[in-house]
């Protein structure tokens, strides 16, 4: 917490800066065709995660060339560590994974990281240690000896994000970093970004896969037609400010219907319940749960394998973050559903009710008064505070907290009396 | 593991540490091994030789160690004694195979022997197939050296930063891409095919000189063929299929990565120029020593010291000789005096006639021009039954050295019809034999005549007078039968050549020079291919090449072509067109000038000024070339590709 909460308050220069960026493409007869990026104006703050957002030709992929030199503004400013953008020192500090990835077909994975590595100027023992490490990272180390024009697209996927964190960089430019990728191998770099993030990196993710943006980014932008749409912290965007939802054990029609009668009671009818349903099972928790099945089985596959643990070279220490404070927010990230990053990274907690009962606990341990709260000290953040990085309930609006505490009350009351068995664990 | 992985696995093994030192060790302790079972053999008597004949020395009773004469036929033994040079043939065979080994390349090396020893070995047993046999040993041979030369590129190449990894890189894709390795296969088999195509029955210097014709200029072709396609396809592959994005965005500066690619292909065409110029050179000597026309083995002649073809190919191919021209005297300079005066005469006659007759300083020129052409080829020309004398001069070097000189000329006239034959005499009349020598010859083809170095004057000169006709010596002095017509010498159809250097280091020089050339065209290729696309850089590229390698027919061309009609007056279309040509010409001129395929079949010298003047010239352009590339490459928008 402390490093997010440093990210948006540090005063250091800007990573990115972007002052009317206009990008114009003109044909042969130097005729405007294409106005693909018009008058936007953005920064990335260091260790921040940016998002840039929009529909397909939005001009996404436009800024990025932009901003690394393989296109030039036609008008406005764009710097990059303060320099321009052609600047070939600045390169040293940048990563990029482009939309697809542009491979050498006739090396193969471990050449071509290796091609890489060389024009960073690593030397021999470095360049080796780290590329074992990435291809043990992104699960190819079973195939780095396989031409990449063998490769499947997730594959050559995986080892172009390999090459993008080679040289350790400061910023990281990732175009459609999940295009291509399974469930797993996009929980993975989900994962990666955010570990990547909590270790101080700067990562610029261009997307219009939102699910994949909406978890890990701090602040985006939303592009269309060129311009910037709408732009923010993920939070203020995001936020619903008129609707609360709550999670709670299976109630039965009675129950529901007291708390609608409850709503409506306390807003003077103004409020009610708009919908109940059971939520389903996601589909990514249930393909992740056959694939971890298919690993206890030991079932064989040629494809990518899951990914190990992340690179050590990438795990650079961060001042900001003392291990008690990552140790909480591990192991708070480890109360919830998600799979971890430290952790095999398609582990699955395995049946909801498990993760239903985890979540209430955390709930009622959050509104539950602490007779003696730990004091905060810069270094750590507070036991209760729950990470930005993972989703969680919406905060609550205009419903108060002594609702809520009722309506469990009244939930538990209810239970303990009708001592009805649980399910088969399906809400 | 499937099959096509096993040699990938394979070529990981070789390179391994442990079996590299595993290797080096059973190696040495084979070579070290035989070195002794051949020793002792010797020692034993089992292998005769001189060592053999010591040993019985040593170990017998019955001879004097005294006398003088053990003494010395000890000496002459130990000088012949084989087993030092096993010993240094077994130092080189340790050397070579450790070398090989560590290259990575043990294994590589192992399949090759063990195909050139299962397939090849019994097809040189067999006389119907030995043919095929010896084929089959000359591609694995140049396999081999191809082979071990890439991996000692590789090696070389092997530098951490940006220049010798994307350099690397370009090796790796040439070996492993269609394109590149079709070229490579297409010369190694041409090569090793060639030798079998020559004609046995004629001459040696023929079939020599046939051999050198067609190897090198075909390596040469297939080498700027493949620098050209294969250095433009690298880089504008890598720009259309946005390779490039990943390279450009790290930390490599455009003059980086062109020069990386510059000195890939550089290098490739290094490794590729030594493999076929050791293939061209060691077969080369291997038909030298074959016997010639008139022996009955190499150097031993039938009937003479020293059989004509042998003397022609020693003296004239497999050597390297400069030359020496026919010269304009003096009195006929056009800046001179009376050359002046005689165009001043021929006007004024003329203007007895027609008063306005070149009074204009153009129609002056013009007549001048003419006249001295005209001058120029009377000089030239011999009417039938007359002489003239003709002098060469710069022969110092020649008069000093002890091999023969040869003399070359060309006779043309009644337009060298092919069923006409002149009778031309020739004379040194200064020399220490002055006596005429009657040559019968066919019109528009060259001759030669060999003289000694002593038919050179003190001063480097020498005079020849040449005879229209058949000089006869009869009872009432010297007599002469003319020829039907004029006989004429063209340009440079009166030549001395004389050795002014070894052939072997000539070869040398040979190859650099046809490596310089192909590096420019490497330069060539990486400049177009920074602005233009695959099959239009191909188009300028090729064009540029065949321009550079016609210049100088095109500046014939455009001379013979001229600026006028034939009344003198000037048209401009022709006008345009012949100072265009020759401005191009000029341009590559010393590039073509350099001839270096011509200068190797005709045994002549490539001397190092030449190499030096050459080599600055196309450094300077390929340095501006490079230059170029360079700022454009800057400039691009390299997210673009053909406007895209």
């Amino acid at each position: 917490m402390a490093v997010q909460q440093s990210r948006a308050k540090s005063k250091t220069q800007p990573v990115v800066a972007c002052q009317g960026l206009t990008k114009v493409f003109k044909d042969f007869w130097m005729r405007q065709r294409a106005h693909a990026v018009d008058r936007v104006t953005f920064h990335i703050e260091p260790h921040e995660i940016f998002g840039l957002l929009g529909p397909n030709g939005s001009g996404k992929s436009t800024t990025i060339k932009l901003l690394l030199g393989l296109l030039k503004p036609t008008a406005g400013r764009v710097s990059v560590f303060g320099k321009d953008p052609t600047d070939v020192a600045t390169k040293r500090r940048i990563g990029y994974l482009p939309e697809e990835s542009y491979l050498y077909g006739f090396l193969n994975a471990r050449e071509t990281l290796d091609y890489y590595g060389k024009l960073f100027e690593l030397d021999r023992k470095t360049r080796k240690g780290r590329i074992d490490e990435l291809l043990d990272m992104v699960g190819l180390t079973h195939a780095q000896y396989r031409p990449v024009r063998e490769f499947s697209k997730g594959m050559q996927r995986r080892i172009g994000i390999a090459q993008a964190l080679i040289n350790d960089p400061e910023l990281l430019i990732l175009d459609e970093p999940t295009t291509g990728l399974d469930p797993i191998g996009t929980r993975q770099v989900k994962d990666l970004i955010l570990e990547l993030g909590r270790r101080g990196k700067s990562v610029l993710l261009s997307s219009h896969l939102l699910a994949d943006v909406e978890d890990v980014v701090d602040r985006m932008v939303i592009l269309y037609g060129g311009k910037i749409r709408r732009e923010g912290p993920r939070e203020e965007l995001l936020a619903q400010r008129d609707t609360t939802s709550l999670i709670a054990d299976e109630l039965d029609d009675e129950t529901i219907a007291k708390i609608d009668a409850l709503i409506r009671e306390r807003s003077g009818g103004e409020q009610s319940l708009r919908s109940v349903s059971r939520p389903h099972q996601k589909l990514e928790e249930l393909f992740l749960d056959i694939v971890e099945q298919a690993k206890r089985e030991q079932a064989a596959t040629s494809g990518a394998m899951a990914g190990g643990a992340t690179a050590s070279f990438l795990r650079a220490d961060d001042e900001e973050s003392g291990p008690s404070g990552d140790d909480l927010i591990d192991s708070l990230v480890n109360a919830r559903a998600e799979p971890q990053a430290d952790e095999h990274p398609a582990s699955v907690e395995g049946e909801a009710e498990s993760q239903t009962g985890e979540a209430d606990e955390v709930l009622a341990s959050l509104l539950e008064p602490e007779p003696q709260p730990e004091p905060a000290t810069p270094d750590q953040p507070a036991a209760h505070a729950p990470t930005q990085s993972h989703p969680e309930p919406a905060p609550t609006g205009s419903v108060d907290d002594d609702v809520i505490s009722s309506l469990l009350d009244d939930a538990g009351e209810s239970e303990r009396a009708d001592d009805e068995p649980r399910g088969d664990g399906s809400r | 593991m499937k099959l096509r992985e096993i040699p990938g696995a394979l070529d990981r093994v070789q390179r391994a540490r442990w079996f590299k030192v595993a290797a080096s060790i059973m190696i040495v302790l084979i070579v070290v091994g035989g070195y002794v079972w051949y020793t002792v053999g010797v020692e034993n008597g089992t292998f005769a030789g001189a060592d053999a004949v010591l040993h019985r020395l040593d170990t017998s009773d019955s001879i004097n160690e005294n006398d003088p004469r053990v003494q010395m036929v000890r000496g002459i033994l130990s000088d012949a004694s084989v087993t030092i040079s096993a010993a240094v043939a077994a130092a080189a065979a340790i050397a070579v195979g450790v070398i090989v080994v560590w290259l990575g390349l043990g294994i590589t090396y192992l399949v090759i022997g063990l195909a050139a020893a299962l397939i090849a070995g019994p097809m040189l047993l067999l006389e119907s197939t030995e043919v095929y046999g010896k084929l089959l040993l000359g591609v694995l041979l140049l396999a081999a050296s191809f082979t071990a030369l890439m991996q000692a590129l590789r090696v070389l190449f092997s530098g951490s930063g940006p220049v010798m990894g994307i350099a690397r890189n370009l090796l790796t894709e040439a070996v492993r891409m269609k394109i590149s390795l079709v070229l490579i296969i297409l010369m190694i088999l041409g090569l090793a095919v060639l030798p079998g195509m020559l004609d046995g029955d004629q001459p040696l210097r023929y079939r020599v000189q046939s051999f050198f014709q067609y190897s090198v200029t075909g390596v040469f072709w297939i080498l700027a063929f493949l620098t050209l396609a294969f250095g433009i396809a690298s880089i504008t592959s890598e720009q259309r299929d946005k390779t490039i994005w990943q390279t450009v965005t790290k930390p490599v500066a455009a003059w980086k990565y062109l020069l990386g690619k510059w000195l890939g292909l550089v290098g490739l065409n290094a490794v590729l120029l030594l493999v076929s110029s050791s293939g061209i050179f060691l077969f080369a000597e291997y038909l030298r020593n074959q016997p010639a026309i008139g022996e009955t083995r190499a150097y031993l002649a039938t009937d003479s010291a020293v059989s004509e073809d042998r003397f022609i190919l020693e003296s004239r191919v497999m050597t390297a000789r400069e030359s020496k021209f026919m010269e304009i005297p003096e009195r006929f300079s056009r800046d001179g005096e009376i050359f002046q005066q005689r165009v001043d005469q021929f006007i004024a006659k003329e203007r007895l006639t027609d008063p306005n007759f070149a009074t204009t300083p153009s129609d002056y020129k013009y007549v001048a021009s003419n006249l001295y052409t005209a001058m120029i080829r009377a000089y030239r020309s011999i009417p039938p039954g007359e002489s003239r004398l003709y002098t060469i001069s710069g022969l110092e070097k020649a008069r000093n050295q002890s091999s023969p000189i040869t003399l070359r000329f060309r006779i043309d006239s009644q337009g060298n019809r092919p069923d006409a034959f002149y009778d031309m005499t020739f004379s040194l009349p200064y020399s220490q034999d002055p006596a005429p020598l009657v040559k019968r010859m066919g019109l528009g083809f060259y001759h030669n005549i060999s003289l000694t170095p002593e038919s050179i004057n003190e001063d480097g000169v020498l005079d020849i007078l040449i005879f229209n006709g058949k000089v006869i010596k009869g009872e009432q002095g010297m007599g002469i039968i003319p020829n039907p017509s004029t006989a004429s010498i063209p340009e440079r159809g009166l030549e001395i050549s004389y050795r002014a250097g070894g052939y072997r280091t000539n070869f040398m020089r040979v190859m650099l020079v046809m490596w310089v050339k192909l590096a420019f065209l490497a330069m060539l290729a990486v400049w177009t291919s920074t602005f233009l696309s695959f099959p239009v850089a191909c188009l300028v590229s090729f064009g540029v090449f065949m321009i550079a390698e016609m210049s100088g027919f095109l500046i014939s061309a455009a001379d013979l072509y001229g600026t006028t009609d034939q009344k003198g007056n000037i048209v401009w279309v022709k006008f345009i067109t012949t100072n265009i040509t020759n401005l191009v010409g000029q341009l590559f001129s010393v590039y073509s000038d350099m001839k270096p395929v011509r200068r190797l079949v005709d045994g002549r010298m490539m001397p190092w000024s030449s190499v030096a003047v050459g080599t600055g010239v196309l450094a300077t352009i390929t340095v501006l070339l490079f230059g170029l590339a360079v700022g454009i490459f800057r400039k691009r928008e390299l997210a673009t590709y053909s406007g895209n």
